[in-house]
């Protein structure tokens, strides 16, 4: 996490859990959706490898966190907890969109989800990027999970594990295993005759 | 020139923040990690929205109208709680105010013929039936058959065929003959019976008392 996160993140959190203390839901809500609403949804693009999905994840987590809101531990981290709710939804997403491929014979996407470049981005990275979307897509929902959360989201390995309920150790090697699939994928991609 | 080290132990050194003495020496290894920092660092962008705002524009206004449709169910729940509520007293004291109504059983006075085990209203009972006259507290009772006094029960007895308690006294006499019967119930108090209907009705209307008399012919 950038130092200008950090900073910008401590002053959400006093108005945050001011909002929290005065049990103002509505408050709490809507500071919860303009600080992590964009993040939320680029997890869930990034599990779903579908951006309507991944819409409709958002809505849902925020929904979720609106109606829990009150059964939230004093205390706890408002951070791992949506994202944890996020974490569940998007799961639970992937795994209904299978059954119903299965169940229709639909084949998976063939168009792998597109990142959209800012202008002044580099352009291999744009693209890595792009190529790194549909790579993501084909890895086993947990290591996309570890992957997704430790490095999309950069967040640290003890953040991530409270978010996925497993132990540090356990993300790392998974990351450490997803790590070279994604790079053959991607050399795959970027080099199609080779091997 | 290739080394499989890099991809196979020196990413989980990476990850655990751990120094790789061997890739310091390996060239191989430097590229590979050069290559892991630039997928690392192109992983943020992926699901990047190009710097606008990140999918549906209205996001949060469709956030805050699935919240109200969950809240106005949650209202009409209420609602229809409230009239299940409504509904389910009304029924109680339906059920209460038929209950208090006075049960068939407790009607006095009333007159029965049984008929073997059934109690029978009829308008024609046989010989060898019975017939059971229930009255009031204070009532009295007697049958007469061919003008004849066959039973007498007093008001409050409880001997032979009379029976007393606190709803009142139940008299119940055989139809061992056939013939027109007489039950007449008093209803205050009046003379001793001399056992003939004429005279009996004549001594209590001369009393001031009062009476009802059904006729019931056995055949």
């Amino acid at each position: 996490m950038s130092m200008a996160k950090v900073q910008a993140v401590s002053g959400d959190d006093a108005e945050l859990e001011a909002a929290r203390s005065a049990r103002d839901k509505r408050r709490v809500l809507t500071l919860l959706m303009a600080r992590h609403g964009e993040a939320i949804y680029r997890f869930a693009v990034a599990m779903t490898h579908d951006r309507n999905l991944a819409e409709e994840v958002r809505q849902q987590v925020f929904v979720e966190a609106y109606r829990d809101l009150g059964n939230l531990a004093a205390g706890s981290s408002l951070h791992n907890w949506i994202f944890g709710i996020a974490r569940h939804r998007c799961l639970d997403a992937v795994n209904a969109r299978a059954r119903w491929n299965q169940r229709y014979k639909n084949p998976p996407p063939e168009t792998p989800e597109q990142a959209d470049c800012e202008p002044d981005q580099e352009l291999d990275r744009c693209r890595l990027a792009r190529i790194l979307a549909a790579c993501l897509a084909k890895l086993a929902p947990a290591a996309r999970e570890a992957v997704v959360l430790r490095y999309q989201q950069e967040l640290s390995y003890d953040e991530a594990a409270a978010i996925a309920g497993d132990l540090p150790g356990t993300l790392r090697r998974r990351v450490a295993r997803a790590l070279p699939v994604l790079r053959r994928c991607v050399q795959a991609t970027l080099h199609p005759g080779e091997s | 020139m290739s080394c499989e080290h890099y991809w196979r132990d020196g990413i989980l050194l990476v990850e655990r923040g751990e120094p790789d003495p061997h890739r310091d020496t390996c060239v191989v290894c430097r590229r590979e990690h050069k290559a892991r920092e630039e997928l690392v660092r192109a992983l943020p962008l992926v699901g990047g929205t190009g710097g606008t705002t990140a999918g549906d524009l209205s996001w949060e206004a469709r956030v805050w109208r699935r919240i109200a449709r969950l809240e106005a169910p949650r209202a009409r729940g209420w609602w229809r709680l409230g009239a299940a509520f409504a509904a389910a007293c009304a029924i109680v004291l339906t059920w209460w105010m038929l209950g208090r109504r006075v049960q068939p059983d407790e009607l006095r006075p009333r007159i029965e013929v049984v008929s073997g085990e059934v109690a029978m209203r009829s308008a024609s009972p046989r010989v060898g039936d019975r017939v059971r006259i229930a009255v009031n507290p204070g009532d009295e009772v007697r049958i007469y058959r061919a003008g004849q006094l066959v039973l007498r029960c007093p008001a409050r007895a409880t001997r032979g065929s009379c029976v007393s308690d606190t709803r009142g006294m139940v008299a119940e006499a055989l139809l061992a003959d056939a013939g027109d019967y007489r039950l007449v119930i008093i209803t205050s108090a009046t003379a001793e019976p001399v056992g003939n209907l004429a005279c009996d009705l004549g001594a209590i209307v001369s009393a001031g008392g009062e009476y009802q008399i059904t006729e019931l012919p056995v055949r």
